[in-house]
């Protein structure tokens, strides 16, 4: 069993908060004790219920108290599982003010969700804030090779893709259509895939 | 959304973009194609002249690799290490 605390600095629920919400369901599932830092405050407690316990983190001040109080309880974290840049900057903050004596502390595991440098959204204070923020990493993961590639940091990235619900496949046949996802690619202008899929498609009567 | 659709038993045509192709055995799950018309088209083709119940079977098993207990799994073993 290993006490784990996520901290993720944000009011919102998107990609990230989702992945946290679900990697801290899961972890809970498997009878871990969780807690969540930071996340919009409703959607996050509808989707953690009442087992895991929320504390909203809305600033990088906000994030290093709550990590704080996170740190003095009777029984505080093993892991602290930052995710982002101003998680880390946090962490790294919360846990240097911490008093000496009190063991060793938790071991600080960073997801990099995004392919860039960290620090790399900070300008001029770029390398101050990637020194500050990559100082109290022990592991670091991202969640695709290509994010992998690109994030750098002193510590081995491993990598571990993101997860997906285990749901039942329908039992009736598929009908036969492409689903076009674009990305702002030049390859995926509407125009170049109606090019790709006329002719072959429209010949079988599918459409897409 | 790579992973949505190889969890629906859904084959994935897609160019050589972000991580997308990290999961996409070409010929297996789906197909990795050049950005042109063209080999788009022809991924798309090849998608749907193969066999369905195969690509839909090599789909899911992909899938099932990623899965949100898989992933937990993954991360409490690093945790583990590090205690």
């Amino acid at each position: 069993m290993t006490r784990i605390v996520h901290v993720v600095r944000s009011d919102g629920f998107a990609g990230v908060e989702r992945f946290v919400a679900r990697l801290a369901i899961e972890q809970s599932r498997q009878a871990h004790p969780v807690a969540v830092i930071g996340g919009d405050l409703t959607w996050m407690r509808d989707v953690l219920g009442r087992d895991i316990p929320q504390t909203p983190a809305t600033s990088v001040l906000d994030t290093v108290r709550a990590v704080r109080a996170a740190l003095v309880v009777a029984e505080p974290p093993e892991v602290l599982h930052v995710h982002m840049t101003a998680a880390e900057v946090s962490a790294s903050l919360a846990l240097a003010a911490r008093r000496r004596g009190r063991g060793p502390g938790p071991a600080v595991v960073a997801t990099c969700h995004f392919a860039s440098a960290r620090g790399s959204g900070s300008g001029l204070a770029a390398p101050v804030v990637s020194a500050v923020a990559g100082r109290r990493i022990d592991a670091q993961i991202a969640v695709s090779g290509f994010v992998a590639a690109s994030v750098g940091g002193r510590t081995p990235t491993q990598v571990v893709h993101t997860g997906v619900p285990n749901r039942d496949l329908p039992a009736r046949p598929r009908d036969r259509v492409a689903l076009v996802a674009q990305r702002l690619e030049p390859e995926n202008t509407p125009t170049t895939r109606c090019a790709s899929s006329r002719g072959r498609m429209c010949s079988n009567g599918a459409g897409g | 959304m790579v992973l949505e659709a190889l969890a629906s038993g859904l084959p994935v045509v897609t160019t050589r973009v972000g991580s997308a192709s990290e999961l996409i055995a070409d010929g297996a799950n789906g197909h990795v194609v050049e950005r042109t018309p063209a080999s788009i088209r022809c991924g798309i083709e090849a998608a749907l002249s193969g066999d369905p119940q195969a690509a839909r079977s090599a789909a899911r098993s992909t899938a099932l690799e990623h899965t949100w207990d898989v992933v937990a799994a993954r991360y409490l073993a690093l945790f583990e290490e590090l205690r």
